[in-house]
């Protein structure tokens, strides 16, 4: 079945009207700890990322270039999706339940950027800096501060950095901590996350038909969002 | 005759803002009948990038013009290239110094030749390229592209004498090209790495290189006319370009060429690559019109086989695509229920050509890319 669903949309004549893309790696790194369950959150959470993944407002180039994955994160962390082109992505359900792996589960995220950007390189391909968008409504029962350095360290690496990593906090969430592991926190006022991927999905639609080494502006946030001034800006 | 040519085209992610084109690029016959010839990249968004682009290709110029001794020798002259590279990056610095910018925001990529008609002395710094074209009738690309393991950074000149390429390439070459990066990507799709017979698009190297299309004045002058609108134009004139690779492939291929221009002309690819090209487009060109590579197999200039080689890439890029084992989570059942109405299933996706995301809007909750 999914071998039958790649044939019809990624080796289709439409889909080869021009060959080869350059690739924007993209991890949603979600926390599904139990805390998700409260306000039905984990259920508004799904509806959103079905309506992301199935949005009839995606454009043909940035369904051929955006490879998506999904990790969540609980007691453990789990790869919920390996990365697929968008144009081959499906919807997902997730359930919530225990604990709040943050740290592992960035780490886990960093790992899988690197891995896919050096396949990449591997094969000649042209990519973008990978972006790692982690929601989270708590604080992590894990450490963090490992993966507090490396993100550090992959943001900073180079003119530009070799990471985005976008740290966005739900009602909730520990802006103490979520705060201090990059230099782009975003705070939501409530857990319409609708909003929230309608700007990552222009968003990487901009960054997708941009320039690799450019930086395009990004759109305006939704009106339930806000940028949380870090130390790390 | 020697036919030489050269465009640096800014492209339309630096038309938006303003930027200008920050690729650069010269050619030039010497005294002695050889040719020098330039290109370089300002990196990214590097503040003073274009201007370091500038500066190398000026500055290497020069100092070869300056220095190149007619009785040199290959190892003579790849040396005198890298004394020019280190003088290049000897000049930014000056530069920066004298304007109190850092070193990097200068950063730029530099890749230059010495041709003549025996053969090509070169030297490269970054993500551009210099192709050939052999005797035996075959592009081959003689330097590497210099890319971070990220796959995104470029290594540029200021990283220094340990990453600078030199090297020299014998046997009468019949043309040769330099190129940034975006015209790169469209001359050698890295699809073609998945087992074409070339690693270079041959369509869009032939159109810029084959001897066949710069034999007289006339046609000469009529071929960089119509290389400067493919890389110039935004709806460049197709039947120009299929038309004027029928009279190249016809020399090679005879009665063959009607069959394999019809099947590149009603695919449009060569074009199109060019035409998705967001980036500045530099392209140089040295033809040796009095040279006469050999012809090759018909699929040597045919289209690849796209669909093949996009399948290679994707069995290694998607290997859970192509696995016999799913692991989908299944709806969760109340999901329905509390919507209140179906779900939209990913299959009523409506295609857009392009995206529909303006830049304006209000500035206070605007979020840099960077």
């Amino acid at each position: 079945m999914l071998k039958e669903r790649l044939s019809q949309k990624t080796f289709s004549e439409a889909a080869i009207e021009v060959p080869g893309e350059p690739h924007l790696a993209c991890v949603l790194l979600l926390d599904t700890s139990g805390s998700m369950n409260e306000k039905n959150s984990i259920s508004v959470l799904n509806r959103a990322l079905r309506n992301f993944i199935c949005d009839t407002e995606w454009d043909d180039i940035t369904l051929a270039r955006v490879d998506l994955c999904i990790i969540e994160f609980n007691d453990e962390v789990h790869l919920v999706r390996d990365f697929v082109p968008l144009g081959s992505a499906e919807p997902i359900t997730l359930s919530a339940h225990g604990m709040t792996s943050m740290g592992k589960a960035i780490d886990f995220a960093i790992d899988k950027v690197k891995e896919r950007n050096r396949f990449y390189y591997s094969v000649g391909t042209p990519c973008y800096q990978p972006w790692i968008v982690m929601m989270t409504d708590g604080e992590p029962t894990d450490d963090v501060v490992n993966a507090r350095q490396r993100i550090k360290e992959e943001e900073n690496k180079g003119s530009h950095g070799k990471l985005k990593f976008w740290s966005v906090g739900v009602p909730g969430y520990s802006r103490d901590i979520v705060s201090t592991l990059s230099k782009r926190c975003i705070e939501m006022t409530d857990n319409g996350f609708d909003k929230f991927f309608d700007w990552l999905r222009e968003s990487v639609s901009i960054i997708s038909v941009s320039n690799v080494n450019e930086m395009p502006q990004l759109p305006m946030l939704p009106e339930n969002a806000r940028i949380i001034p870090t130390e790390l800006c | 005759m020697l036919v030489k040519y050269g465009f640096s085209i800014t492209g339309r992610s630096h038309n938006g803002k303003g930027s200008g084109c920050q690729d650069f690029h010269a050619v030039k016959s010497l005294a002695d009948g050889r040719i020098v010839a330039a290109v370089a990249d300002g990196v990214g968004s590097a503040a003073n990038s274009g201007d370091g682009a500038r500066l190398a290709v000026e500055t290497l110029m020069s100092y070869v013009e300056d220095n190149l001794l007619p009785e040199s020798g290959n190892e003579a002259i790849e040396k005198l290239l890298r004394n020019a590279f280190e003088k290049v990056l000897g000049t930014i610095e000056q530069e920066a110094q004298r304007t109190g910018e850092t070193l990097e925001s200068y950063d730029t990529t530099l890749s230059a030749v010495i041709y003549d008609t025996s053969g090509i002395i070169y030297a490269h710094s970054g993500d551009g390229a210099v192709i050939v074209l052999t005797n035996d009738g075959r592009y081959v690309s003689i330097t590497s592209p210099q890319k971070g393991e990220d796959g995104f950074s470029v290594i540029p000149l200021r990283f220094g004498i340990n990453t600078w390429e030199t090297g020299s390439f014998e046997g009468s070459p019949a043309a040769v090209m330099l190129m940034t990066d975006g015209v790169l990507e469209g001359m050698c799709n890295y699809l073609l790495r998945e087992g074409a017979e070339s690693l270079v698009y041959v369509p869009l190297a032939a159109f810029f290189a084959d001897p066949v299309g710069f034999r007289t004045e006339e046609t000469a002058a009529s071929s960089v006319e119509l290389i400067g609108d493919l890389l110039t134009c935004e709806e460049p004139d197709s039947d120009a370009f299929y038309d004027r690779l029928s009279e190249i492939y016809k020399e090679h291929l005879g009665s063959g060429e009607k069959d394999v221009v019809d099947q590149l002309r009603k695919n449009g690819f060569a074009p199109a690559f060019i035409r998705r090209i967001n980036d500045d487009r530099t392209l140089v060109g040295i033809i040796n019109t009095s040279s006469a590579p050999a012809d090759r197999e018909p699929s040597y200039y045919a289209e690849p086989d796209w669909k093949a080689l996009r399948e290679s890439w994707d069995r290694k890029a998607y290997p859970a695509l192509f696995s016999n084992i799913s692991n989908a989570v299944t709806e969760e059942p109340e999901l329905k229920e509390k919507a209140g109405k179906s779900l939209p299933k990913c299959g009523d996706r409506k295609k857009h050509r392009s995206s529909q995301f303006e830049s304006a809007g209000h500035e206070h909750n605007r979020i840099s890319g960077q």
